[in-house]
């Protein structure tokens, strides 16, 4: 293969890699499960962490279960599969083992690391763009273009560069390599499995995925104004 | 616990490590993705429906018509689509269409019927499709069915794309991809299997719909026009392989009100898509591409009028279209045929069915089978009509 035709090959968007039938519906449930067990263990915070974690496995078998009984089946026909970026940070969440961790001020992780800040306006932009792309707001589709494998090798790039760079800065902060650990390991998902759509951007964000970013700046502002020195 | 500043040394060295095994991995993944592509498509380049020159039509004359049978207690049929079939087939053009109590109704599946070559005939029709089977199959719920549209591959599999809403209405859908069961001629034993639910939009996928017929190419694939329609409407072309396969997309105007595009073929890389306009104007609106769908613009308006309603057309061969359009600027009760030469200008040539009041003879379907061009349309939302043209021959 020549240079050019590689070149060709890596930013053509007419040459997309679905995922299998069978991989979509798989990844249907199994996401669903994901969140929605993440979602059980967040809103039992009350709750004796034995009970916590079974609420959470509860709800996951039920996402799990086939048919109209399901949740998974009537969130797959409104919202279809949540990106896989969200199912990452529910797995990743769920390991770090929350219930174990009453989110109380005095252990509530203290503010947000550089890269984490920078995930978050890079996935609110990223939202943004592709929001306005839906409406064909922009004169090209930016959605086509997460079909090429060109979107992979600038996504992959800039979370390296992002680790890099930012490393230093956060070096003594594990949650820095864990973000980087996260968005590469959607990044090998993806490529291994092309869920949830076979298109990158559904990878790495959904609207609700969107939205929380958005509520979590929102959040962060309002304790920022709340905590503002008074005259 | 204070920790000490690590040198300048050390932290520059530490960044060069971390990127040059970041890198490495971002070789790794995109080696990995690009070894999975397929080569690259060449140009998409239309096939015309009449291959010889000295069979193309100059004139159509009308050789059948009627309704085509409807499935047992079903008051409602709209949006048909019509697929010529090969000379082996047994029937010469099948028919789908969305039939149910009324539009957008829960019990609303897809129908089709075909027309027999012996006894010329359309068979009694049958559901092949509905929304609890294709919930099933999909693994999550489907709300509605409809605008059914088809497309026969190299195979001789039949693909049928319909449109499937979520929560909401026409604006919440989805266009989904089915494929025949297997290549078999019986009728009967027709039957679909889901392959997906196509990719169009980052919003929950909502709010694209598919329902003009696809555009054959010369390597066996074809191009389907579908439309978004949540607020805005724009029209986009898909592109599909010899088996069916998705091959990308592309946004084919910059208009933000129109909708359910046709393509017609001017050469082989140079096609134009006539479009209904959803904007006052009442006219039929106007884009083309000059590299196989690959990028669109948009052109002046046709001095047709359009009531905001669907339109079929197809280019039989060089110089050759035909159109099937409601004709005026705020009813559906009067559906023309006509031609042009070009597919700017065009020339009113038959009446397809002319009404009064609150008439409907809407939504046409067209294709060419066999030196005959078949007309279907949407009757008063209650059946669907069919006619047939013979086609003249310049030197018969």
């Amino acid at each position: 293969m020549t240079i050019s035709a590689l070149i060709q090959q890596l930013l053509s968007t007419e040459n997309p890699l679905l995922p299998y039938p069978v991989t979509v519906q798989m990844g249907l449930y199994i996401s669903w499960a994901t969140v929605l067990g993440a979602g059980a263990l967040w809103a039992g915070s009350l709750l004796r962490p034995a009970y916590r974690v079974g609420l959470c496995l509860l709800m996951a078998l039920w996402a799990l279960m086939p048919g109209s009984a399901s949740p998974t089946y009537w969130l797959g026909l409104a919202f279809q599969a949540p990106s896989l970026l969200t199912v990452v940070l529910c797995w990743g969440w769920f390991f770090s083992k929350p219930w174990h961790k009453p989110q109380t001020g005095a252990n509530r992780p203290n503010g947000q690391t550089l890269t984490l800040k920078t995930g978050l306006v890079i996935g609110i932009v990223l939202g943004w763009v592709l929001l306005l792309d839906t409406l064909a707001w922009w004169p090209a589709s930016v959605y086509s273009w997460g079909f090429s494998a060109a979107a992979c090798a600038v996504v992959t790039g800039l979370a390296v560069i992002i680790w890099a760079i930012g490393g230093n800065v956060a070096r003594h902060n594990t949650r820095h390599s864990f973000s980087f650990l996260g968005v590469l390991g959607v990044m090998g998902l993806f490529v291994m499995t092309r869920l949830p759509t076979g298109n990158v951007w559904d990878a790495l964000m959904d609207p609700w995925l969107w939205l929380a970013l958005q509520a979590l700046v929102v959040r962060a502002c309002w304790v920022r104004w709340r905590a503002r020195p008074t005259a | 616990m204070l920790i000490s500043e690590p040198p300048a040394s050390f932290t520059a060295q530490s960044q060069l490590v971390r990127l040059f095994l970041g890198l490495l991995v971002c070789v790794v993944l995109v080696g990995l993705d690009l070894s999975q592509r397929a080569p690259l498509a060449s140009l998409a380049q239309a096939v015309w429906p009449v291959a010889d020159a000295k069979q193309a039509p100059v004139s159509l004359v009308l050789s059948g018509q009627g309704t085509i049978p409807m499935p047992a207690q079903t008051p409602a049929a709209h949006a048909s689509s019509l697929l010529a079939m090969p000379a082996t087939h047994p029937a010469s053009v099948m028919a789908f269409w969305f039939a149910g109590t009324r539009e957008s109704a829960p019990d609303v599946q897809i129908a089709t019927s075909q027309f027999d070559r012996a006894t010329q005939q359309w068979r009694a029709a049958r559901f092949v499709v509905n929304r609890d089977a294709l919930g099933g199959q999909l693994g999550f719920g489907v709300r509605r069915l409809g605008n059914p549209v088809a497309w026969l591959d190299q195979q001789g599999k039949i693909h049928l794309f319909v449109v499937a809403t979520g929560f909401g209405g026409w604006a919440a859908s989805r266009v989904v991809h089915l494929r025949q069961t297997s290549a078999g001629h019986d009728f009967d034993a027709l039957a679909f299997d889901t392959a997906r639910v196509l990719p169009l939009s980052w919003l929950w996928n909502t709010s694209f719909l598919v329902r003009s017929a696809p555009l054959d190419l010369q390597d066996g694939g074809m191009v389907l026009p579908v439309h978004f329609e949540l607020g805005l409407k724009y029209p986009v072309s898909l592109r599909f392989d010899a088996q069916g396969n998705f091959k990308g997309m592309a946004r084919m105007s910059q208009r933000l009100h129109l909708l359910q595009p046709t393509l017609l073929t001017l050469s082989e890389s140079h096609w134009l898509a006539l479009l209904r306009d959803h904007s006052p104007a009442g006219k039929v609106a106007v884009t083309q591409t000059r590299n196989g769908g690959q990028s669109w613009t948009d052109l002046p308006d046709l001095a047709l009028d359009n009531p905001d309603s669907s339109l079929a057309g197809i280019a039989l061969s060089p110089g050759q279209m035909v159109l099937a359009h409601n004709s005026s600027v705020r009813s559906r009760n009067r559906l023309d045929l006509s031609v042009s030469s070009d597919g700017k200008t065009w020339v009113k040539d038959k009446a397809l069915a002319h009404g009064a009041g609150g008439d409907e003879f809407s939504y046409p379907a067209m294709v060419w089978a066999e030196g005959v061009l078949w007309v279907s349309y949407t009757d008063q939302r209650k059946s669907i009509a069919w006619q047939r043209y013979a086609g003249v021959p310049k030197y018969q």
